[in-house]
């Protein structure tokens, strides 16, 4: 039987650019206390919708402008301390009255993906100034597997696939073959190095087995792991040799305003370190004006857009959690940052399999965002 | 510990005790955070709060929050009994 279904219409609102009420273009419920970008009306200063609470600074929509200092004045010296989104109130929307996020920067779509073959004595340095990559860039979850796998080595001949756009969403290509891919086709058609690959017999053959884009720290000093199209039966020597660069402090605690998170002592925590201190993305979503953003002290190492359902049960939160989340963004560990990594415990009478998910504790501000995106 | 199933237990408590407020914060708190780690940090230090500040509720819920505050030092989380900035 079919359930009738009754829509409540809670709101209809027409917005100008900044955030203006179009006049008799809207209504809603006195009750709801939300309005323009999701931000907390506070209609008692300057009557409806005219005073938005941006966390940071209250906006007012009629004049576009904020009416206190950013306080990322000094970020933006070729901005108006006053302005609001950076003016572009098209495809960007204001980050908590401190700058505007562009929309859409690293959607998976609007990606640019350049390849490059992996030479005789590369190492992730040396292949980050040969591509004109940053180092951050190089390192990346498998968001198939979530983890380090050591047992990928990249070898001379495999493909490496990188990103120009900051990693989110679905990233694993690892089952593409050398057929066109309908999401992948542009620059797969016009990448120099994989027409090379595509050219070469044998490397077609070992493509079928995926071309990646997947690479990490695999230990302090080790080796790098990926998965490649590779030249890896010919016997070729792995990379190896690079060093993470960054010197983050080994902590064994980080102090919260709720208390000390301590570092875990488990192998996959302290395994997780590396990756981390290498510049390796740390994932965090929430709903906004509610969880807390930039200062936010608890990450994950792993897109929980990727998969939902299992992101949940490897790190012990509520699936609502996820389902209602309305932004994402995603960072990087300052340089120099302390930080602990934790390895979520796994939660009896859940199913089998549960906990696992390495979290990052780090001190408030020491995630430097790169992208900050509304999903819905 | 299955520390979901505690902390829906203690705000189904709160609840029937009419203490909408005390139940509502710590249901935001649960639904706010994002990792196991966040949940159980602040969970547990407004719980530890509002026993503080609501003597009646002792009985209540101090058993759970205690068994709470004994699983965050069983896997390295110390929590706070001093609050060092306003509750979020």
């Amino acid at each position: 039987m079919r359930k009738k279904v009754c829509p409540i219409k809670k709101k209809r609102i027409d917005y100008y650019s900044f955030g203006m009420l179009m006049p008799n273009r809207h209504e809603s419920s006195d009750k709801y206390r939300y309005g323009f970008q999701g931000q907390e009306k506070d209609d008692e200063v300057k009557g409806e919708g005219n005073s938005l609470n941006y966390k940071y600074r209250m906006h007012d929509p009629r004049v576009g402008r904020f009416f206190a200092v950013d306080p990322l004045t000094k970020k933006y010296p070729h901005y108006t301390p006053y302005s609001f989104s950076g003016n572009k109130v098209i495809h960007a929307v204001e980050l908590e009255g401190l700058e505007e996020v562009e929309l859409n920067s690293g959607i998976p779509n609007g990606r640019k993906v350049r390849g490059y073959m992996v030479q005789n004595g590369d190492n992730l340095t040396k292949i980050a100034e040969s591509t004109n990559t940053d180092l951050g860039e190089l390192i990346r979850v498998n968001s198939e597997a979530g983890r380090i796998e050591s047992k990928d080595l990249i070898y001379p001949g495999d493909i490496l696939l990188l990103e120009d756009t900051s990693f989110i969403g679905v990233d694993d290509v690892s089952g593409m073959n050398y057929d066109r891919d309908q999401n992948y086709g542009d620059w797969y058609d016009n990448d120099p190095y994989i027409q090379q690959a595509l050219n070469d017999r044998e490397t077609i053959e070992t493509m079928e087995f995926g071309v990646g884009v997947i690479m990490m720290v695999a230990g302090e000093g080790s080796l790098v792991a990926a998965r490649g199209a590779s030249s890896r039966s010919n016997g070729l020597v792995p990379v190896r040799g690079y060093s993470p660069s960054s010197t983050a402090p080994n902590t064994k605690s980080i102090s919260t305003p709720y208390g000390n998170a301590n570092q875990g002592s488990s192998s996959a925590a302290i395994s997780a370190r590396p990756y981390v201190q290498s510049g390796g993305k740390l994932f965090r979503i929430g709903t906004l004006g509610r969880s807390q953003t930039a200062e936010a002290q608890f990450w994950a190492t792993e897109n929980p857009l990727a998969n939902p359902k299992a992101f949940a049960k490897k790190y012990g939160i509520p699936i609502q959690n996820i389902s209602n989340a309305d932004f994402i963004e995603v960072g990087v560990l300052k340089p120099n940052t302390s930080f602990v990594t934790r390895a979520a415990p796994p939660a009896p009478g859940s199913a089998a399999g549960s906990g696992g998910g390495i979290e990052v504790v780090t001190p408030a501000n020491g995630v430097k965002l790169e992208s900050f995106i509304m999903i819905k | 510990m299955d520390y979901i199933k505690k902390i829906n237990k203690i705000i189904k408590i709160l609840e029937d005790s009419n203490e909408m407020e005390s139940a509502n914060m710590i249901k935001m708190t649960l639904e706010e955070s994002f990792t196991y780690t966040e949940i159980l940090m602040k969970v547990t230090y407004n719980l530890k709060l509002i026993l503080k500040k609501n003597i009646t509720l002792k009985e209540l819920i101090e058993n759970d929050v205690d068994e709470l505050i004994k699983y965050c030092k069983s896997i390295g989380l110390q929590i706070s009994s001093s609050p060092k900035s306003k509750l979020k």
